[in-house]
């Protein structure tokens, strides 16, 4: 027969086991991050003077997305993406300090936008849209659409200037500041992993052993165990760089406007 | 036996054996809770097997449900459940429709190999679900927001009561019995079912028609496992029953398949490449078998994909 005492320490090995492997992903994740932020190399922060792109700019994310409907009576749109796309098309940029560069379309591009500004851009932009979309978005086949962010003249950027860098940067976001609070925060994610197993573990085997104390750290470490799994999916993508992160954009239906006194007053 | 069974309560004579796989699963679980005598060695290894083969069960009923009668097939789904504690009806989007495809939309599958990337490769297998169970679970939750889902939702949900609701009232009853002789070997099966997914496809290239998938070609094996070692032909034909799948692996695959991928035994493939050998096998040109093979009538993966949506 199995004693508990060595079933115990089986479900200690397998708590420990997983917690340690989630930690190690998550320290991989990390340093993945580190060497992409050394690969910008010198990072320089300026203003956009000109964009060789459409529009007049200098710089663009597109996320290629699928809608689908809700339903119901109160239908909503939920965009999935499907893929992600850096695009410098040149340009010029006053950094600080009064020097100015050109910006060549690298090969291999990473641009950065803060989330604000791409939220606005995969907004709903009117409620024709949202029924324009929301016939297609109930079909199996979806609503497809494409995501631009662009960066244009007049914006501050952080670029990687370096002629040696070997990935071009251009990003709204001071790059620096990002990775390392996505590192602090891949760290902090460890440790607080860490802290929480040995706290289960312990309570287990806290005297005397399968009585009370002991049987509540043993069911912590269960929920644990289930819980800390899709928390180390959603730090990896947490630490995913800002040009590949996921989103899940939703359109609900704009509400129009009541025309207030105001503005249907008559001129007069 | 046979017109007893036929017509009647299954749709096939030999989902007898999955049927028989389920109850000696359950079997085992209540022994060991209600038997002191059963909790060892032998009764705990045959549960975390059988909890495997119960969601091996999860995944041919999800397929092609056994019986007849549709509330009978719910039914079932809620008591697969509770054997590998999480809701059967999972396997709809996550399976049939996505990973069928290897594809989400245009983004890599839930249960995609390439989610995982230690270099030592043991570690592969031993994480994998640490990935992908999220992976899917979040996947399912978009899926399910969609419109014209609530039927499934609330399948879904009576899944989900019932497997956790019943695993609460055991740990109420016996909480360290339950931990260590049923929450193991439900977990254990659970996330065995998504290893598979990085056993058959790693190192296979899942662009081609025919080379996408590894396959594990040995009789007693497949006996057991209900033909699910057949898994180039179950991807290409997903409503071919599971009883089929051994002839048209022979008249279909084999012509196509490059011979690497055709594994006569899953054990030593596992202690060859997990354990033997530290570093992750690379990417080999696979696909060149099919093109050297006369053309077969393959629907493409998006047509697929749409009839099973539409049946699901």
């Amino acid at each position: 027969m199995l004693s508990r005492e060595v079933m115990g320490a089986l479900a200690l090995a397998i708590l420990w086991v997983n917690t340690l492997l989630i930690a190690a992903a998550a320290l991989k994740r990390a340093a993945e991050l580190a060497r992409l932020g050394r690969g910008f190399g010198a990072v320089a922060k300026g203003t956009v003077l000109r964009g060789d792109g459409p529009a007049g700019a200098l710089a663009a994310l597109e996320i290629e997305q699928v809608g689908r409907s809700s339903g119901g009576a109160n239908p909503h749109i939920l965009f999935h993406d499907r893929a992600h796309a850096c695009r410098v098309f040149g340009g010029r940029v006053a950094l600080e300090g009064g020097a100015e560069v050109d910006l060549a379309p690298p090969e291999d591009a990473e641009v950065w936008i803060d989330a604000p500004t791409v939220a606005k851009a995969a907004g709903c932009p009117s409620e024709a849209a949202f029924d324009a979309a929301c016939g297609e978005a109930r079909k199996a086949r979806g609503f497809a659409r494409s995501v631009s962010a662009f960066i244009v003249a007049g914006q501050e950027v952080f670029v990687a200037a370096e002629s040696g860098a070997r990935t071009g940067l251009v990003s709204t976001l001071d790059p620096r500041a990002w990775v390392a609070k996505r590192m602090s925060l891949a760290y902090a994610f460890v440790g607080a992993e860490v802290l929480v197993a040995a706290a289960c573990t312990a309570a287990s085997l806290q005297a005397p052993l399968f009585g009370t104390v002991s049987t509540a750290g043993a069911a912590a470490g269960l929920v644990f165990f289930l819980l800390v799994q899709p928390a180390g999916t959603s730090v990896r993508d947490t630490l995913r760089p800002p040009s590949r992160a996921p989103r899940h954009d939703q359109w609900t239906r704009p509400v129009a406007r009541e025309p207030s006194h105001e503005t249907s007053r008559s001129p007069s | 036996m046979t017109p007893f069974v036929r017509g009647r309560l299954l749709k096939h004579p030999a989902e007898l054996r999955q049927l028989g796989i389920v109850a000696t699963y359950l079997g085992l679980l209540g022994g060991m809770v209600f038997v002191p005598a059963c909790r060892n060695v032998f009764f705990l290894g045959a549960a975390c097997y059988l909890s495997f083969l119960n969601a091996v069960v999860i995944h041919n009923h999800l397929h092609q449900g056994i019986f007849e009668s549709r509330r009978l097939n719910m039914l079932f789904r809620t008591v697969l459940s509770f054997g590998a504690l999480y809701p059967a009806s999972a396997n709809i989007p996550s399976h049939n429709l996505v990973h069928h495809h290897f594809d989400d939309e245009g983004q890599p599958d839930w249960a995609a190999p390439e989610s995982v990337d230690f270099r030592w490769n043991l570690l592969n297998l031993i994480h994998f679900p640490n990935v992908a169970g999220p992976n899917t679970f979040s996947g399912v939750s978009r899926w399910k927001a969609v419109a014209n889902r609530t039927e499934f939702g609330r399948q879904y949900l009576y899944e989900n009561v019932f497997a956790f609701g019943l695993t609460l009232v055991l740990f109420v009853h016996d909480f360290w019995t339950t931990l260590f002789f049923v929450a193991i070997p439900q977990l254990y099966g659970a996330r065995c079912i998504l290893r598979i997914n990085l056993i058959q496809h790693d190192a296979c290239d899942i662009s081609s028609d025919w080379n996408h998938s590894r396959n594990f070609v040995g009789r007693v094996f497949n006996w057991i496992m209900c033909n699910n070692g057949y898994h180039t032909i179950h991807h290409n034909r997903a409503g071919m029953h599971w009883t089929e799948l051994a002839e048209a692996h022979a008249r279909e695959v084999v012509p196509r398949i490059d011979p690497s991928l055709d594994e006569p035994s899953m054990v030593k493939y596992l202690l060859r490449t997990y354990l033997f050998t530290p570093a992750r096998p690379g990417l080999r040109r696979v696909a060149e078998a099919e093109r050297r093979a006369d053309p077969i009538a393959l629907l493409p993966r998006e047509l697929r994909r749409a009839e099973l949506e539409a049946a699901s």
